[in-house]
C-alpha cells in the first residue's frame, strides 16, 4: 500500500530513490493541506462512519472484512494515485518545456506577483495601441483593400499572441497553487473555467484581472507556494 | 467532489485507467476488493445493504480529493524538475517513458 490520506500514515509506495523521496515529501505537504479542506474532511467522516456502522451490522465472524476492504481499498487508490502523479510529473515538466519556463521566468511568475501583474498591464497597453492602429488601417485612404486585410490580419496576429501569453501566464500562476483550486467556491471554479475555455483572443482584460484577482484573494488566505 | 478544473486531469485519469488494465498487480488487488466487497454485501442484513453501496460512494468522493491533489502536486512538481534540470525534449521523452513503463508494466 503507498499512502493512505484518511488514516493519515504512510506505509510503502511502488516508488523508490528519488521518486520515493518526491513522493512521501508530497504526500506530507498533501496531509495539511487536505485537512484543511471541509468538504474533504467531511467525506473521510462519512467514510469512517459508515465504516463503522458496517461493522457493527456484520456477524461477529465476519467483522474482520471490514478492514480487510479498507487495506484493498487503499491499496487499489495508491496504485491509481501514483499513477496520476506521475502524469502529473510528465504534464508539468513537459507545460515548463512547451511554455519555455526557465529560471529567470519562473522568477518574474512564481516570486514576484507585482511584476507579473506590470507585465500583464504592457501587455494590456500593447493591445490598446494595436487597436488603435486598427482603426487607423481601417480608415486608411491611401492603402488598397489587400494592403488593409494584410495589415489588419498582423496585428490581430499580435494581439493573439499576447492573448496567448496572458493566458500562459495564467496557467503557470495556476499550477504553481494547485490545491489552492479546491478551496475556491463552486462559483469562483466556474468562473476560472469558464474563462479558460474561452478562445485566448476573446479573453477580455476584465476577465484576466478577475481571474488573478480570485487567485491572489485564494493565495494570500491559504500561504504560498512551497514546492521543493 | 472535487474540482475537475482542467481536461488534462481528466485525461490523465483516462490513462492510467487503460493503463492499470494492463498491470496484473492492479488486476489482482482490484478482484480481491470486489471479492470482499461482495462478501460483505451478502452478510450484512438486507435492509442496510445500502450501506455498503453508500460506502463505495463516499470512498469515490474523498479518493477524488485524493487524486487531484496529487496530480497537481506531481503537475507543479514536474514544472520545478524541469526548470532544475533545464529539461529538453530528449529529457522529456525519457521522463515519459520512466512513468510508462512504470505502469503499464506486468507485476
Amino acid at each position: 500500500m503507498a499512502i493512505r490520506f484518511n488514516e493519515f500514515f504512510i506505509e510503502k509506495t511502488e516508488f523508490d530513490g528519488y521518486m520515493l523521496d518526491l513522493f512521501l515529501n508530497v504526500s506530507d505537504q498533501l496531509i495539511p493541506e487536505l485537512a484543511k479542506s471541509k468538504e474533504y474532511t467531511t467525506a473521510r467522516d462519512k467514510y469512517v462512519e459508515l465504516l463503522e456502522q458496517i461493522e457493527a451490522l456484520l456477524p461477529e465472524d465476519k467483522k474482520h472484512l471490514v478492514s480487510e476492504l479498507d487495506n484493498a481499498e487503499g491499496n487499489v487508490c495508491s496504485i491509481h494515485n501514483e499513477g496520476l502523479f506521475i502524469k502529473g510529473l510528465q504534464y508539468g515538466s513537459k507545460l515548463a518545456r512547451v511554455l519555455k519556463i526557465t529560471d529567470s521566468s519562473k522568477e518574474v511568475f512564481v516570486e514576484d506577483e507585482d511584476e507579473e501583474i506590470s507585465i500583464i498591464a504592457e501587455f494590456t497597453e500593447t493591445v490598446n495601441d494595436l487597436n488603435s492602429k486598427l482603426a487607423e488601417i481601417e480608415a486608411s485612404n491611401t492603402l488598397t483593400e489587400h494592403q488593409k486585410a494584410l495589415m489588419k490580419e498582423n496585428c490581430l496576429s499580435i494581439i493573439r499572441n499576447i492573448r496567448a501569453s496572458q493566458v500562459q501566464s495564467f496557467c503557470e500562476y495556476a499550477v504553481r497553487i494547485p490545491f489552492d483550486f479546491g478551496l475556491l467556491s463552486a462559483e469562483q471554479r466556474g468562473e476560472i473555467v469558464s474563462v479558460m475555455c474561452k478562445d485566448v483572443a476573446e479573453i477580455t482584460d476584465a476577465e484576466m484581472y478577475h481571474i488573478f484577482s480570485i487567485l491572489d484573494k485564494n493565495e494570500n488566505g491559504k500561504g504560498g507556494y512551497d514546492g521543493i | 467532489m472535487g474540482f475537475n478544473l482542467m481536461p488534462m486531469l481528466v485525461q490523465s485519469r483516462d490513462e492510467i485507467g487503460a493503463e492499470l488494465e494492463l498491470n496484473e498487480k492492479y488486476k489482482k488487488i482490484s478482484e480481491e476488493k470486489q471479492r470482499i466487497f461482495v462478501e460483505i454485501a451478502k452478510h450484512l442484513p438486507e435492509q442496510m445493504e445500502q450501506l455498503i453501496y453508500q460506502y463505495e460512494e463516499i470512498e469515490a468522493e474523498s479518493g477524488t480529493f485524493e487524486s487531484e491533489a496529487l496530480y497537481l502536486k506531481g503537475l507543479q512538481h514536474g514544472i520545478e524538475l524541469a526548470v532544475m534540470l533545464k529539461v529538453d525534449k530528449a529529457m522529456f521523452d525519457k521522463l515519459k517513458s520512466w512513468g510508462a513503463g512504470m505502469f503499464s508494466k506486468s507485476v
